[in-house]
Protein backbone atom coordinates (compact mmCIF):
# COMPACT_ATOMS: atom_id res chain seq x y z
CA UNK A 1 0.00 0.00 0.00
CA UNK A 2 2.60 2.25 0.90
CA UNK A 3 4.68 1.52 -1.36
CA UNK A 4 1.81 1.89 -4.04
CA UNK A 5 1.23 5.36 -2.60
CA UNK A 6 5.36 5.97 -3.24
CA UNK A 7 5.32 5.21 -6.82
CA UNK A 8 2.35 7.27 -7.27
CA UNK A 9 4.11 10.21 -6.06
CA UNK A 10 7.09 9.40 -7.66
CA UNK A 11 5.49 9.18 -11.13
CA UNK A 12 3.85 12.58 -10.00
CA UNK A 13 7.23 14.28 -9.80
CA UNK A 14 8.15 12.52 -13.40
CA UNK A 15 4.95 13.96 -14.94
CA UNK A 16 6.01 17.42 -12.85
CA UNK A 17 9.57 17.59 -13.95
CA UNK A 18 8.55 17.32 -18.09
CA UNK A 19 5.69 20.07 -17.26
CA UNK A 20 8.41 22.29 -16.24
CA UNK A 21 10.50 21.18 -19.11
CA UNK A 22 8.19 21.98 -21.36
CA UNK A 23 7.11 25.33 -19.79
CA UNK A 24 10.78 26.40 -19.73
CA UNK A 25 11.74 25.08 -23.28
CA UNK A 26 8.67 26.72 -24.69
CA UNK A 27 8.79 30.19 -26.45
CA UNK A 28 6.12 31.45 -23.68
CA UNK A 29 8.59 31.16 -21.41
CA UNK A 30 10.36 34.15 -23.21
CA UNK A 31 7.25 35.59 -23.59
CA UNK A 32 6.08 35.96 -20.03
CA UNK A 33 9.83 37.04 -18.97
CA UNK A 34 9.39 40.14 -21.76
CA UNK A 35 6.24 41.11 -19.98
CA UNK A 36 6.98 40.41 -16.43
CA UNK A 37 9.90 43.18 -17.68
CA UNK A 38 7.76 45.65 -18.97
CA UNK A 39 5.01 45.24 -15.93
CA UNK A 40 8.57 45.98 -13.82
CA UNK A 41 9.54 48.85 -16.09
CA UNK A 42 6.59 50.37 -16.38
CA UNK A 43 5.62 50.70 -12.70
CA UNK A 44 9.51 51.91 -12.30
CA UNK A 45 9.33 54.47 -15.35
CA UNK A 46 5.76 56.29 -14.58
CA UNK A 47 6.79 57.37 -11.16
CA UNK A 48 9.78 59.57 -12.45
CA UNK A 49 8.00 59.98 -15.97
CA UNK A 50 5.11 61.91 -13.80
CA UNK A 51 6.17 62.72 -10.74
CA UNK A 52 9.71 62.75 -7.95
CA UNK A 53 10.28 59.00 -8.53
CA UNK A 54 9.95 56.74 -5.91
CA UNK A 55 9.53 57.47 -2.51
CA UNK A 56 9.09 56.08 0.72
CA UNK A 57 9.59 52.26 0.36
CA UNK A 58 6.37 51.24 1.85
CA UNK A 59 4.24 52.97 -0.71
CA UNK A 60 7.12 52.20 -3.41
CA UNK A 61 6.48 48.62 -3.11
CA UNK A 62 2.92 48.42 -2.49
CA UNK A 63 2.60 50.30 -5.58
CA UNK A 64 4.62 47.40 -7.59
CA UNK A 65 2.69 44.42 -5.33
CA UNK A 66 -0.52 46.49 -6.93
CA UNK A 67 0.61 44.63 -10.30
CA UNK A 68 1.09 41.23 -8.60
CA UNK A 69 -2.30 40.37 -9.68
CA UNK A 70 -2.36 41.06 -13.42
CA UNK A 71 1.34 39.21 -13.29
CA UNK A 72 -0.26 36.10 -12.01
CA UNK A 73 -3.18 36.37 -13.72
CA UNK A 74 -1.13 36.50 -17.39
CA UNK A 75 1.10 33.18 -15.79
CA UNK A 76 -1.94 31.44 -14.84
CA UNK A 77 -3.50 31.96 -18.27
CA UNK A 78 -0.63 31.52 -20.40
CA UNK A 79 0.58 28.06 -18.53
CA UNK A 80 -1.91 26.48 -16.02
CA UNK A 81 -4.00 27.23 -18.13
CA UNK A 82 -3.54 24.73 -20.81
CA UNK A 83 -2.15 21.84 -18.73
CA UNK A 84 -4.73 19.62 -19.18
CA UNK A 85 -6.34 20.80 -22.55
CA UNK A 86 -3.11 20.25 -24.57
CA UNK A 87 -2.74 16.42 -23.28
CA UNK A 88 -5.90 15.85 -25.51
CA UNK A 89 -5.55 18.81 -28.15
CA UNK A 90 -1.95 17.42 -28.74
CA UNK A 91 -3.01 14.11 -28.94
CA UNK A 92 0.02 13.42 -26.74
CA UNK A 93 -2.61 11.78 -23.93
CA UNK A 94 -2.43 8.53 -26.44
CA UNK A 95 0.89 8.05 -25.39
CA UNK A 96 0.88 9.03 -21.80
CA UNK A 97 -2.67 7.85 -20.66
CA UNK A 98 -1.82 4.38 -22.34
CA UNK A 99 0.64 3.79 -19.35
CA UNK A 100 1.04 2.08 -16.10
CA UNK A 101 0.21 5.25 -14.48
CA UNK A 102 -2.79 6.66 -12.50
CA UNK A 103 -4.75 9.92 -13.52
CA UNK A 104 -4.21 10.93 -10.08
CA UNK A 105 -0.46 10.91 -10.76
CA UNK A 106 -0.37 12.82 -14.00
CA UNK A 107 -2.79 15.32 -12.39
CA UNK A 108 -0.82 16.07 -9.52
CA UNK A 109 2.41 16.54 -11.17
CA UNK A 110 0.91 18.54 -13.96
CA UNK A 111 -0.40 21.12 -10.58
CA UNK A 112 2.91 20.92 -8.83
CA UNK A 113 4.58 21.87 -12.28
CA UNK A 114 1.71 24.72 -12.98
CA UNK A 115 1.62 25.48 -9.41
CA UNK A 116 5.56 25.74 -8.85
CA UNK A 117 6.47 27.53 -12.27
CA UNK A 118 4.02 30.25 -11.33
CA UNK A 119 5.47 30.61 -7.87
CA UNK A 120 8.56 31.27 -9.07
CA UNK A 121 7.61 33.85 -11.96
CA UNK A 122 5.58 35.60 -9.28
CA UNK A 123 8.22 35.32 -7.19
CA UNK A 124 11.04 36.89 -9.47
CA UNK A 125 8.87 40.01 -10.40
CA UNK A 126 8.70 40.36 -6.72
CA UNK A 127 12.47 40.17 -6.28
CA UNK A 128 12.83 42.68 -9.07
CA UNK A 129 10.46 44.78 -6.78
CA UNK A 130 11.86 44.63 -3.57
CA UNK A 131 15.69 45.16 -5.32
CA UNK A 132 14.37 48.06 -7.13
CA UNK A 133 12.75 49.84 -4.39
CA UNK A 134 15.64 49.08 -1.55
CA UNK A 135 18.14 50.56 -4.25
CA UNK A 136 15.93 53.91 -4.59
CA UNK A 137 14.71 54.31 -0.99
CA UNK A 138 17.60 52.73 1.12
CA UNK A 139 15.08 50.40 3.08
CA UNK A 140 12.57 48.15 2.80
CA UNK A 141 8.87 48.02 4.71
CA UNK A 142 8.09 45.71 7.24
CA UNK A 143 5.65 43.08 6.69
CA UNK A 144 7.10 41.13 3.42
CA UNK A 145 6.64 38.05 4.59
CA UNK A 146 2.97 38.64 4.98
CA UNK A 147 2.27 39.80 1.60
CA UNK A 148 4.71 36.72 0.20
CA UNK A 149 2.25 34.68 2.04
CA UNK A 150 -0.86 35.86 0.38
CA UNK A 151 1.09 35.77 -3.08
CA UNK A 152 1.47 31.78 -2.04
CA UNK A 153 -2.30 31.22 -1.40
CA UNK A 154 -2.91 33.85 -4.27
CA UNK A 155 -1.43 31.70 -7.05
CA UNK A 156 -2.75 28.33 -5.45
CA UNK A 157 -6.33 30.08 -6.26
CA UNK A 158 -5.46 31.29 -9.32
CA UNK A 159 -3.91 27.77 -10.31
CA UNK A 160 -6.77 26.12 -9.11
CA UNK A 161 -9.56 28.01 -11.51
CA UNK A 162 -7.09 27.93 -14.29
CA UNK A 163 -6.69 24.42 -14.42
CA UNK A 164 -10.61 23.79 -14.03
CA UNK A 165 -11.08 25.94 -16.90
CA UNK A 166 -8.22 23.72 -18.79
CA UNK A 167 -10.43 20.63 -18.05
CA UNK A 168 -13.57 22.16 -19.45
CA UNK A 169 -12.14 23.17 -22.84
CA UNK A 170 -11.45 21.68 -25.63
CA UNK A 171 -8.75 24.03 -27.25
CA UNK A 172 -5.74 25.54 -25.23
CA UNK A 173 -6.60 29.05 -26.89
CA UNK A 174 -9.88 28.96 -25.78
CA UNK A 175 -8.65 27.92 -22.44
CA UNK A 176 -6.09 30.84 -21.94
CA UNK A 177 -8.36 33.49 -23.02
CA UNK A 178 -11.75 32.37 -20.64
CA UNK A 179 -8.95 32.08 -17.91
CA UNK A 180 -7.44 35.43 -18.58
CA UNK A 181 -11.00 37.14 -18.62
CA UNK A 182 -12.59 34.97 -15.97
CA UNK A 183 -9.80 36.15 -13.36
CA UNK A 184 -9.20 39.79 -15.00
CA UNK A 185 -12.73 40.78 -15.76
CA UNK A 186 -15.74 38.28 -14.65
CA UNK A 187 -14.78 38.11 -11.08
CA UNK A 188 -13.55 41.71 -10.84
CA UNK A 189 -16.81 43.12 -12.18
CA UNK A 190 -18.54 40.84 -9.83
CA UNK A 191 -16.35 42.53 -6.69
CA UNK A 192 -16.65 46.00 -7.95
CA UNK A 193 -20.45 45.47 -8.23
CA UNK A 194 -20.97 44.23 -5.00
CA UNK A 195 -18.16 47.47 -3.75
CA UNK A 196 -20.41 49.99 -5.19
CA UNK A 197 -23.14 48.50 -3.38
CA UNK A 198 -20.79 49.04 0.09
CA UNK A 199 -21.15 44.69 0.10
CA UNK A 200 -18.00 43.40 1.56
CA UNK A 201 -17.10 40.78 -1.41
CA UNK A 202 -14.76 39.12 0.87
CA UNK A 203 -15.29 35.72 -0.50
CA UNK A 204 -14.23 36.85 -4.02
CA UNK A 205 -10.44 35.66 -5.45
CA UNK A 206 -9.63 39.30 -5.66
CA UNK A 207 -9.98 39.94 -1.69
CA UNK A 208 -6.85 37.66 -1.17
CA UNK A 209 -4.81 39.38 -4.27
CA UNK A 210 -5.24 42.63 -3.29
CA UNK A 211 -4.13 42.03 0.63
CA UNK A 212 -0.61 41.52 -1.22
CA UNK A 213 -0.28 44.77 -1.16
CA UNK A 214 -2.70 45.64 1.40
CA UNK A 215 -0.82 43.33 4.11
CA UNK A 216 2.48 46.22 3.32
CA UNK A 217 -0.10 48.42 6.00
CA UNK A 218 -1.63 46.10 7.94
CA UNK A 219 0.68 43.24 8.35
CA UNK A 220 -0.97 40.38 10.61
CA UNK A 221 -3.49 42.90 12.01
CA UNK A 222 -7.67 43.07 11.62
CA UNK A 223 -8.81 46.51 10.10
CA UNK A 224 -12.65 47.17 9.01
CA UNK A 225 -14.35 47.81 5.82
CA UNK A 226 -14.23 51.65 5.48
CA UNK A 227 -16.34 53.98 3.06
CA UNK A 228 -16.27 57.24 1.90
CA UNK A 229 -17.01 59.69 -0.70
CA UNK A 230 -14.42 60.88 -2.97
CA UNK A 231 -14.59 63.80 -5.55
CA UNK A 232 -13.26 62.46 -8.67
CA UNK A 233 -14.25 65.43 -10.70
CA UNK A 234 -15.20 69.34 -9.54
CA UNK A 235 -18.51 68.65 -8.46
CA UNK A 236 -18.50 64.99 -9.21
CA UNK A 237 -18.45 62.31 -6.10
CA UNK A 238 -18.22 58.41 -5.96
CA UNK A 239 -18.23 56.33 -2.84
CA UNK A 240 -14.96 54.67 -2.10
CA UNK A 241 -15.36 51.14 -0.39
CA UNK A 242 -12.48 49.27 1.31
CA UNK A 243 -13.09 45.77 2.30
CA UNK A 244 -11.89 44.54 5.03
CA UNK A 245 -8.86 43.41 6.13
CA UNK A 246 -8.61 39.73 7.20
CA UNK A 247 -5.70 37.86 7.52
CA UNK A 248 -7.28 34.10 7.90
CA UNK A 249 -10.47 34.57 6.43
CA UNK A 250 -8.64 35.94 2.93
CA UNK A 251 -5.92 32.90 3.36
CA UNK A 252 -8.77 30.48 3.44
CA UNK A 253 -10.50 31.87 0.76
CA UNK A 254 -7.70 31.81 -1.44
CA UNK A 255 -7.50 28.08 -0.77
CA UNK A 256 -11.22 27.28 -1.55
CA UNK A 257 -10.69 28.65 -4.52
CA UNK A 258 -7.96 26.41 -5.00
CA UNK A 259 -9.15 23.39 -3.85
CA UNK A 260 -12.40 23.93 -5.49
CA UNK A 261 -10.73 24.39 -8.82
CA UNK A 262 -8.39 21.66 -8.48
CA UNK A 263 -11.32 19.24 -7.10
CA UNK A 264 -13.42 20.24 -9.67
CA UNK A 265 -10.62 20.18 -12.35
CA UNK A 266 -9.43 16.70 -11.36
CA UNK A 267 -13.05 15.05 -11.08
CA UNK A 268 -13.53 16.49 -14.74
CA UNK A 269 -10.28 15.02 -15.97
CA UNK A 270 -10.79 11.91 -14.21
CA UNK A 271 -13.82 11.22 -16.70
CA UNK A 272 -12.91 12.77 -19.92
CA UNK A 273 -12.49 10.46 -22.44
CA UNK A 274 -9.63 10.33 -25.63
CA UNK B 1 -18.05 -5.54 -23.28
CA UNK B 2 -20.33 -2.71 -24.57
CA UNK B 3 -19.89 1.00 -25.62
CA UNK B 4 -22.41 3.33 -26.21
CA UNK B 5 -22.23 6.86 -27.31
CA UNK B 6 -25.38 8.68 -27.13
CA UNK B 7 -28.04 6.32 -29.24
CA UNK B 8 -25.12 4.61 -31.22
CA UNK B 9 -23.62 1.32 -30.64
CA UNK B 10 -19.86 1.57 -31.06
CA UNK B 11 -19.54 -1.81 -29.53
CA UNK B 12 -22.11 -4.33 -29.23
CA UNK B 13 -22.02 -6.95 -26.49
CA UNK B 14 -18.00 -7.99 -27.48
CA UNK B 15 -16.57 -11.04 -26.32
CA UNK B 16 -13.14 -11.53 -26.80
CA UNK B 17 -10.51 -13.45 -25.23
CA UNK B 18 -7.03 -13.07 -27.00
CA UNK B 19 -4.63 -16.38 -26.95
CA UNK B 20 -1.59 -15.76 -25.26
CA UNK B 21 1.50 -15.38 -27.25
CA UNK B 22 -0.47 -15.07 -30.48
CA UNK B 23 -0.09 -12.21 -32.99
CA UNK B 24 -3.84 -11.43 -33.59
CA UNK B 25 -4.99 -9.46 -36.35
CA UNK B 26 -7.97 -7.63 -35.36
CA UNK B 27 -10.32 -6.19 -38.89
CA UNK B 28 -13.28 -4.30 -39.71
CA UNK B 29 -14.40 -2.08 -41.65
CA UNK B 30 -14.31 1.81 -40.43
CA UNK B 31 -16.68 2.76 -37.88
CA UNK B 32 -16.71 -1.55 -36.51
CA UNK B 33 -15.68 -0.38 -33.20
CA UNK B 34 -11.70 -1.62 -33.80
CA UNK B 35 -10.11 1.76 -32.18
CA UNK B 36 -13.20 1.91 -29.36
CA UNK B 37 -12.33 -1.56 -28.20
CA UNK B 38 -8.93 -0.57 -28.70
CA UNK B 39 -9.03 2.60 -26.31
CA UNK B 40 -11.05 0.95 -24.32
CA UNK B 41 -8.44 -2.38 -23.47
CA UNK B 42 -5.59 0.76 -23.03
CA UNK B 43 -7.79 2.65 -20.64
CA UNK B 44 -8.32 5.50 -22.94
CA UNK B 45 -12.37 5.27 -22.53
CA UNK B 46 -14.49 3.07 -20.70
CA UNK B 47 -16.99 0.60 -21.74
CA UNK B 48 -20.74 1.50 -21.18
CA UNK B 49 -21.31 -2.09 -19.88
CA UNK B 50 -19.27 -5.09 -19.33
CA UNK B 51 -15.60 -5.53 -18.28
CA UNK B 52 -12.14 -5.74 -19.83
CA UNK B 53 -9.26 -7.75 -18.70
CA UNK B 54 -5.02 -7.43 -19.38
CA UNK B 55 -3.05 -10.38 -17.82
CA UNK B 56 -6.34 -10.96 -16.29
CA UNK B 57 -6.54 -8.04 -14.28
CA UNK B 58 -9.35 -5.70 -14.69
CA UNK B 59 -8.30 -2.67 -16.83
CA UNK B 60 -11.32 -0.07 -15.43
CA UNK B 61 -10.56 -0.88 -11.78
CA UNK B 62 -6.88 -1.27 -11.50
CA UNK B 63 -5.27 0.32 -14.75
CA UNK B 64 -1.98 1.02 -13.48
CA UNK B 65 -1.65 -2.85 -12.59
CA UNK B 66 -3.18 -4.37 -15.92
CA UNK B 67 -1.57 -1.78 -18.21
CA UNK B 68 2.02 -2.83 -16.75
CA UNK B 69 3.99 -4.87 -19.45
CA UNK B 70 1.98 -3.52 -22.07
CA UNK B 71 3.25 -1.85 -25.06
CA UNK B 72 0.75 0.47 -26.91
CA UNK B 73 0.34 2.09 -30.09
CA UNK B 74 -3.09 3.62 -30.64
CA UNK B 75 -4.34 5.81 -33.17
CA UNK B 76 -1.57 8.15 -34.60
CA UNK B 77 -0.31 9.23 -31.28
CA UNK B 78 1.90 12.86 -30.97
CA UNK B 79 4.60 13.47 -28.96
CA UNK B 80 5.58 16.39 -26.59
CA UNK B 81 7.47 18.54 -29.66
CA UNK B 82 9.88 20.54 -27.39
CA UNK B 83 11.38 16.62 -26.88
CA UNK B 84 13.60 14.43 -28.51
CA UNK B 85 13.28 10.91 -29.51
CA UNK B 86 16.10 10.15 -26.52
CA UNK B 87 14.58 12.48 -24.25
CA UNK B 88 10.54 10.94 -25.16
CA UNK B 89 12.00 7.26 -24.08
CA UNK B 90 13.61 8.86 -20.77
CA UNK B 91 10.62 10.31 -20.11
CA UNK B 92 8.06 7.25 -21.27
CA UNK B 93 11.09 5.21 -18.97
CA UNK B 94 10.80 7.43 -15.69
CA UNK B 95 7.07 7.29 -15.42
CA UNK B 96 7.13 3.29 -15.84
CA UNK B 97 9.76 3.33 -13.27
CA UNK B 98 13.01 1.60 -15.34
CA UNK B 99 16.32 2.48 -13.95
CA UNK B 100 18.31 4.95 -16.26
CA UNK B 101 21.04 2.33 -17.28
CA UNK B 102 17.97 0.66 -18.37
CA UNK B 103 16.69 3.17 -20.35
CA UNK B 104 20.06 4.28 -21.81
CA UNK B 105 20.16 0.71 -23.15
CA UNK B 106 16.80 0.25 -24.78
CA UNK B 107 17.38 3.91 -25.95
CA UNK B 108 20.10 2.87 -27.89
CA UNK B 109 18.67 -0.09 -28.87
CA UNK B 110 15.27 0.57 -30.19
CA UNK B 111 16.31 3.56 -32.16
CA UNK B 112 19.14 1.16 -33.91
CA UNK B 113 16.06 -1.16 -34.43
CA UNK B 114 13.70 2.05 -35.88
CA UNK B 115 16.55 2.74 -38.00
CA UNK B 116 16.30 6.23 -36.04
CA UNK B 117 19.98 6.35 -34.35
CA UNK B 118 20.81 9.64 -36.40
CA UNK B 119 17.53 11.54 -35.64
CA UNK B 120 18.18 10.39 -31.51
CA UNK B 121 19.04 14.55 -30.51
CA UNK B 122 16.51 16.10 -33.01
CA UNK B 123 13.48 17.45 -31.49
CA UNK B 124 10.22 15.32 -32.59
CA UNK B 125 8.27 18.72 -33.70
CA UNK B 126 10.36 18.74 -36.76
CA UNK B 127 10.01 15.24 -37.87
CA UNK B 128 7.15 13.17 -40.50
CA UNK B 129 4.29 11.20 -39.66
CA UNK B 130 6.45 8.10 -40.38
CA UNK B 131 8.84 8.65 -38.17
CA UNK B 132 6.60 9.86 -35.74
CA UNK B 133 4.87 6.22 -36.21
CA UNK B 134 9.05 4.15 -35.22
CA UNK B 135 9.03 6.72 -32.52
CA UNK B 136 5.58 5.32 -31.15
CA UNK B 137 6.21 2.33 -31.77
CA UNK B 138 9.92 2.52 -30.19
CA UNK B 139 8.30 3.87 -27.13
CA UNK B 140 5.75 1.24 -27.13
CA UNK B 141 8.61 -1.67 -26.82
CA UNK B 142 10.53 0.35 -24.28
CA UNK B 143 9.89 -1.67 -21.07
CA UNK B 144 9.88 -5.21 -22.91
CA UNK B 145 6.38 -5.63 -23.05
CA UNK B 146 4.62 -8.81 -23.14
CA UNK B 147 1.74 -7.57 -24.64
CA UNK B 148 1.86 -4.70 -27.35
CA UNK B 149 -1.45 -3.12 -28.68
CA UNK B 150 -1.14 -1.64 -32.14
CA UNK B 151 -4.33 0.27 -33.67
CA UNK B 152 -3.32 0.67 -37.37
CA UNK B 153 0.35 1.28 -37.13
CA UNK B 154 0.82 1.41 -41.00
CA UNK B 155 -2.17 3.87 -41.73
CA UNK B 156 -0.93 6.94 -43.56
CA UNK B 157 2.98 5.51 -44.13
CA UNK B 158 4.41 5.56 -47.67
CA UNK B 159 4.96 2.38 -48.67
CA UNK B 160 9.01 2.66 -47.89
CA UNK B 161 7.76 3.48 -44.64
CA UNK B 162 5.00 0.92 -44.49
CA UNK B 163 7.72 -2.25 -45.06
CA UNK B 164 9.91 -1.15 -42.82
CA UNK B 165 7.06 -1.39 -40.44
CA UNK B 166 6.08 -4.57 -41.45
CA UNK B 167 9.80 -5.89 -41.46
CA UNK B 168 10.07 -4.25 -37.47
CA UNK B 169 6.91 -6.14 -36.34
CA UNK B 170 8.09 -9.30 -38.31
CA UNK B 171 11.36 -9.31 -36.53
CA UNK B 172 9.64 -8.65 -33.41
CA UNK B 173 7.52 -11.55 -33.64
CA UNK B 174 10.34 -13.95 -34.22
CA UNK B 175 12.78 -12.27 -31.89
CA UNK B 176 10.42 -12.93 -28.45
CA UNK B 177 8.36 -16.05 -27.78
CA UNK B 178 6.66 -14.79 -25.17
CA UNK B 179 5.13 -11.88 -27.05
CA UNK B 180 0.91 -11.29 -27.23
CA UNK B 181 0.49 -8.99 -30.19
CA UNK B 182 -2.92 -7.22 -31.25
CA UNK B 183 -3.34 -5.41 -34.14
CA UNK B 184 -5.40 -3.83 -36.01
CA UNK B 185 -5.39 -3.28 -39.46
CA UNK B 186 -7.10 -2.47 -42.57
CA UNK B 187 -4.33 -3.76 -44.63
CA UNK B 188 -5.73 -7.49 -45.18
CA UNK B 189 -2.47 -8.90 -46.50
CA UNK B 190 -0.34 -7.04 -44.09
CA UNK B 191 -2.79 -9.16 -41.58
CA UNK B 192 -2.96 -12.07 -43.77
CA UNK B 193 1.15 -12.05 -43.75
CA UNK B 194 2.10 -11.06 -40.15
CA UNK B 195 -0.62 -12.82 -37.59
CA UNK B 196 -1.31 -16.14 -36.96
CA UNK B 197 -4.97 -15.30 -36.03
CA UNK B 198 -7.33 -13.19 -36.74
CA UNK B 199 -10.71 -11.43 -35.29
CA UNK B 200 -13.18 -9.84 -37.31
CA UNK B 201 -15.76 -7.35 -36.53
CA UNK B 202 -18.86 -5.35 -37.48
CA UNK B 203 -21.19 -3.01 -36.28
CA UNK B 204 -19.23 -3.62 -32.68
CA UNK B 205 -20.02 -7.29 -33.14
CA UNK B 206 -17.78 -10.13 -33.62
CA UNK B 207 -18.12 -12.14 -36.66
CA UNK B 208 -15.35 -14.18 -36.43
CA UNK B 209 -12.17 -15.31 -34.08
CA UNK B 210 -9.85 -17.80 -34.90
CA UNK B 211 -6.31 -19.44 -36.32
CA UNK B 212 -5.93 -17.88 -39.60
CA UNK B 213 -5.95 -20.90 -41.23
CA UNK B 214 -9.03 -21.88 -39.97
CA UNK B 215 -10.68 -18.43 -40.75
CA UNK B 216 -9.22 -18.59 -44.65
CA UNK B 217 -9.65 -22.14 -45.36
CA UNK B 218 -13.01 -23.27 -43.17
CA UNK B 219 -13.84 -25.46 -46.15
CA UNK B 220 -10.33 -27.20 -46.21
CA UNK B 221 -9.42 -25.83 -49.02
CA UNK B 222 -6.16 -24.23 -49.78
CA UNK B 223 -5.35 -21.90 -53.28
CA UNK B 224 -2.43 -22.52 -53.83
CA UNK B 225 -0.80 -20.21 -57.28
CA UNK B 226 2.27 -21.99 -59.24
CA UNK B 227 4.52 -20.70 -61.85
CA UNK B 228 6.29 -22.33 -64.58
CA UNK B 229 8.52 -21.73 -67.36
CA UNK B 230 8.17 -25.69 -68.62
CA UNK B 231 5.48 -27.29 -70.23
CA UNK B 232 2.45 -26.09 -68.77
CA UNK B 233 0.10 -28.85 -70.06
CA UNK B 234 2.54 -31.22 -68.20
CA UNK B 235 2.77 -29.73 -65.46
CA UNK B 236 -1.00 -29.59 -65.14
CA UNK B 237 -1.10 -33.06 -65.69
CA UNK B 238 1.31 -33.84 -62.83
CA UNK B 239 -0.22 -31.45 -60.55
CA UNK B 240 -3.35 -32.52 -60.89
CA UNK B 241 -2.06 -36.66 -60.37
CA UNK B 242 -0.99 -35.19 -57.10
CA UNK B 243 -2.79 -36.84 -53.67
CA UNK B 244 -5.24 -33.80 -52.30
CA UNK B 245 -5.55 -31.83 -55.08
CA UNK B 246 -8.98 -30.67 -56.23
CA UNK B 247 -8.60 -28.79 -59.00
CA UNK B 248 -6.14 -27.32 -61.09
CA UNK B 249 -6.31 -24.54 -63.81
CA UNK B 250 -3.91 -22.99 -66.40
CA UNK B 251 -4.87 -19.33 -66.36
CA UNK B 252 -2.37 -16.64 -68.01
CA UNK B 253 1.02 -17.37 -67.03
CA UNK B 254 0.20 -19.45 -63.69
CA UNK B 255 -1.51 -22.46 -62.52
CA UNK B 256 -3.88 -22.64 -59.93
CA UNK B 257 -4.11 -25.37 -57.66
CA UNK B 258 -6.92 -25.90 -54.76
CA UNK B 259 -6.02 -28.40 -52.09
CA UNK B 260 -8.08 -30.49 -49.85
CA UNK B 261 -6.37 -30.34 -46.19
CA UNK B 262 -4.00 -29.03 -43.69
CA UNK B 263 -0.92 -26.86 -43.11
CA UNK B 264 1.26 -30.42 -43.03
CA UNK B 265 -0.98 -31.29 -46.21
CA UNK B 266 0.54 -28.06 -47.84
CA UNK B 267 4.34 -28.95 -46.79
CA UNK B 268 3.71 -32.00 -48.46
CA UNK B 269 2.38 -31.01 -51.33
CA UNK B 270 5.14 -28.29 -51.73
CA UNK B 271 7.61 -31.44 -51.21
CA UNK B 272 6.46 -33.24 -54.00
CA UNK B 273 5.98 -30.34 -56.20
CA UNK B 274 10.14 -29.33 -55.42
CA UNK B 275 11.16 -32.94 -56.53
CA UNK B 276 8.60 -32.42 -59.93
CA UNK B 277 11.72 -31.20 -62.30
CA UNK B 278 8.79 -29.49 -64.44
CA UNK B 279 10.48 -25.69 -64.43
CA UNK B 280 8.65 -24.19 -61.00
CA UNK B 281 9.91 -21.17 -60.06
CA UNK B 282 7.51 -19.74 -57.67
CA UNK B 283 5.05 -20.92 -55.40
CA UNK B 284 2.62 -18.83 -53.37
CA UNK B 285 -0.37 -18.67 -51.27
CA UNK B 286 -3.75 -17.34 -52.88
CA UNK B 287 -3.55 -13.79 -51.61
CA UNK B 288 -6.74 -12.51 -51.73
CA UNK B 289 -8.03 -15.15 -49.40
CA UNK B 290 -8.05 -13.27 -47.02
CA UNK B 291 -10.07 -11.01 -48.47
CA UNK B 292 -12.54 -13.18 -50.16
CA UNK B 293 -13.64 -14.08 -46.90
CA UNK B 294 -13.62 -10.62 -45.33
CA UNK B 295 -15.62 -9.63 -47.59
CA UNK B 296 -18.32 -12.15 -47.56
CA UNK B 297 -18.55 -11.95 -43.28
CA UNK B 298 -18.72 -7.80 -43.91
CA UNK B 299 -21.44 -8.85 -46.47
CA UNK B 300 -23.17 -11.24 -44.37
CA UNK B 301 -23.42 -8.83 -41.08
CA UNK B 302 -24.72 -6.04 -42.78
Amino acid sequence: MAAGIMDDLRQAFVVAKNEMFKYVRGRKALILAVLILAVWGLATALPYIYGDGLEGSKDSLSMYLGSAWIVIIIIVAMFSSGTIVSEFEDRTALVLFTRPIRKGSIFLGKFIAAYVFGLVAIMIYIALSIVTVLVATGGLPAYIPVAMMFVVVTVFAATGVAMLISSVFKRSSTAAIITFFMLFLITNLISSTLVMMETDPWYMVEIPAMNIYRSLEYGLEFASSWSESQEIMPGVFMPIFQPAYDVARSVAVALAWGLVGLVSSFLLFARKEV
Amino acid sequence: MSKVFGSFVAVDDLDLSIKKNSFTGFLGPNGAGKSTTLKILTNLSKATSGEVFLNGINVAENPKEALHGVGTVVETPEFYDYLTPIETFRYIGEVIGMSPEAIKAQTVEILDKMKMTEWGDKRIGTFSKGMRQRIALGQALLNDPEIIILDEPTSGLDPRGTAEMRQILSTLRAGKENLTILMSSHMLHEVSDLCDRVAMINHGKLLVHDDMDKVIFDDGVRKIVVKTHGDRAEAVKRIGATAHVLSVNALDNEIRVELQGDRVTQAEFMKTLANMDIGIYSVSQSTNTLEQKYLEMIKESR
